[in-house]
């Protein structure tokens, strides 16, 4: 008997995506600044601010918040020594927060308000002998900083400036044996750093340098019979894991090996009666799992959303703009 | 070493930073109290970085730091920078320990122990801090990652086989601990290591994962592990002795039960230079087409391949 299915099936009637809801829970999620929820997000706080602005984009009203104030509260946040951003105001720089900004300025359109070369240096002092990056200056190694520099440094259109063919090196020694990838090189494969690593590779056009069908098999294996994906064998299903695996296989080109209809009933059963989306049905929802169920949605065409570029995580019409 | 309020309130005064001390406003409802404290004690800290001062008062003020926020890199960094200064390493690598049993899941903490590893180059206490989180929670990834990195980095391997075997032995569908498993492979019967005393042969290995998979024929660890043995030694699956036999034993009709089981013994048909095989080959993915509709546009793939391999024999 398959231990795969250790839940019950649920079994309330699947309703539509109750956008107007998710667009309320952000907008008071924003206003709300003494809140629980705030608080828990402080540390990392510009990510926060970036999930909820992608997931306004892909339901296409990002006019519900407030953007010049958003951008001036971004450069709050940066640290004109190193180049970086931080999560929050007083916090020091930080590669994945320094990603976080760049994504929200060229949310906004916005990417000419940056320092391009000073952000450029920071990201470069990042990159270790190896290849590798760390994510602050005090040296915290992993493959999600691998993809968060080559992501920060695609958007600006500055790939060059960092040596790629040795983050790429790097990138590959992390792969494992069941195709996967890990945080670091032997670590167990997880579709989060699965995510990073696809990303880095198409990023930088090297999926050919990795056995396609067997990751993208090992990724299919991800989908449970709730519809849902877990992140690694015999663990739980999760929302975002839903964006983690089904962004890698549709760079991979094998977003066909899963069950859609099965994973968007999973992800519409996740959303909250309150809005926002949680990471399993009947949950808290958060700003991250409510990204990371739009950005899914988004890659099976959902309708009436914007169509997500998997390697950006950002809507096609912003990808657009950068790669002019 | 651990902080009370009353201590951050003294460290407060010292710092003489008094129109930053704690708030004593009533929270709002449904607000963490001392919310307001946390941001006094980082300007305070941040204060006392910008003035290239590293303090006991510094220390205490970061651990209150870290209580609110785990993550805080830069204040991990400052207990660093000051342990170190007063020759307090190993007493700081048992705070680390401590914080990695309240915060298993925070990259920040496990890090903070690397680093002061690092710093004394040597193991100290993290076998046994990777074993009680694992006991805790056997799927820990900090944990397994942090201590695939000590073994390797102190040449510990001794007794990590038979550390793997007991998780495995008490869950058979721990793929961490079969990630593992592969790591110390690799390491020691194919890598540098191996000097390795108990060098476990490729046959014994591919027995022991054959035999671990009846238990739980329906997973894909073990299974995946097979595989990867043997692109590790170069050989042919249809090679591994005992596979062919065991796979056929699972029953291999494929049902979604043995998926995984079926999947193995028909790329093992597929390989083959038979036809007879091959067509076998064709039917059980096709069986697994039918019995695992979720992924059948990926069955659709391994039988058009099959289909090719077919008609050019």
């Amino acid at each position: 008997m398959s231990t795969e299915g250790d839940h019950e099936e649920e079994s309330k009637a699947v309703g539509p995506l109750t956008a107007a809801l998710h667009r309320e829970h952000i907008k008071q999620l924003y206003e709300k600044k003494e809140s629980f929820e705030m608080y828990m997000l402080e540390h990392r706080k510009i990510s926060g601010v970036y999930w909820a602005l992608a997931s306004l984009q892909i339901m296409d009203c990002l006019d519900d918040l407030p953007k010049e104030e958003i951008v001036e509260w971004v450069f709050k946040t940066y640290d004109k020594d190193s180049g970086g951003f931080g999560a929050n105001e007083q916090l020091d720089p930080q590669l994945l927060s320094t990603l976080s900004a760049v994504q929200i300025l060229a949310i906004y359109n916005e990417l000419d308000r940056l320092d391009i070369e000073k952000v450029v240096e920071y990201i470069k002092s990042m990159q270790n002998e190896d290849g590798s990056f760390s994510g602050d200056q005090w040296g915290e190694v992993d493959t999600r900083f691998s993809y968060g520099a080559l992501l920060c440094l695609k958007i600006m259109n500055r790939l060059e400036d960092v040596d790629v063919d040795k983050a790429i090196d790097y990138v590959l020694r992390c792969r494992n044996f069941d195709g996967g990838f890990g945080c670091i090189p032997g670590a167990e494969s997880h579709a989060g750093q699965i995510f990073c690593c696809v990303g880095a590779l198409a990023l930088t056009k090297s999926l050919d340098r990795i056995d396609v069908d067997l990751l993208g098999w090992w990724l299919s294996e991800r989908q449970l019979p709730c519809g849902g994906f877990n992140g690694r064998p015999d663990k739980k299903e999760d929302v975002c894991y839903s964006w983690w695996v089904l962004s890698s296989m549709a760079m991979l080109g094998k977003i066909d090996w899963i069950d859609r209809e099965k994973l968007t009933e999973f992800i519409l059963q996740c959303q909250s009666p309150d809005g926002g989306i949680a990471d399993r049905p009947g949950d808290i929802p958060d700003v991250f799992h409510t990204f990371f169920g739009l950005g899914a949605l988004s890659l099976m065409d959902f309708p009436d959303l914007k169509r997500i570029d998997p390697k950006y995580a950002l809507v096609t019409e912003v990808v657009e703009l950068i790669e002019m | 070493m651990s902080c009370t309020e009353q201590n951050g309130a003294l460290c407060m005064d010292a710092f003489n930073t008094s129109e930053l001390a704690p708030s004593s406003e009533i929270a709002p409802v449904g607000c963490i109290p001392y919310e307001k404290d946390y941001e006094g004690y980082w300007r305070a800290l941040r204060g006392a970085i910008e003035r290239e001062e590293i303090s006991d008062r510094g220390a205490v003020i970061s651990d209150l730091i870290i209580d609110y926020n785990p993550g805080h890199y830069t204040a991990w960094e400052y207990r660093r920078k000051w342990s170190v200064q007063e020759g307090l390493v190993n007493e700081e690598i048992q705070y680390a320990a401590e914080q990695v049993v309240s915060n298993p899941k925070n990259y920040q903490v496990w890090h903070h122990h690397r680093r002061l590893v690092e710093i004394l180059d040597k193991p100290v206490d993290a076998l046994e801090l990777t074993r009680n989180s694992l006991e805790e929670d056997a799927k820990n990834y900090h944990a397994w990652s942090y201590r695939q990195w000590i073994v390797k980095k102190f040449d510990l391997f001794s007794n990590e086989h038979e550390f793997v075997s007991k998780f495995i032995d008490a869950d058979v569908r721990n793929n961490s601990a079969w990630n593992y498993r592969y790591f110390l492979i690799r390491e020691t019967k194919f890598g540098p290591h191996s000097h390795f005393v108990e060098e476990p042969s490729l046959v014994q290995e591919t027995s022991y994962a054959i035999r671990k998979s009846r238990l739980a024929p329906h997973n894909e660890s073990p299974w995946n592990y097979i595989r990867a043995l043997t692109r590790l030694a170069r050989m042919p699956l249809v090679d591994v002795v005992g596979l062919v036999d065991a796979l056929r034993d699972s029953n291999p009709q494929a049902t979604i039960d043995n998926r995984f089981a079926a999947h193995l013994y028909a790329d093992i048909l597929a390989e083959s230079d038979s036809r007879a095989d091959k067509e076998a080959a064709a039917k059980l993915f096709q069986n697994l087409r039918d019995s695992d509709p979720c992924r059948r546009r990926y069955w659709d793939h391994k039988l058009s391949t099959i289909q090719k391999s077919i008609s050019r024999s």
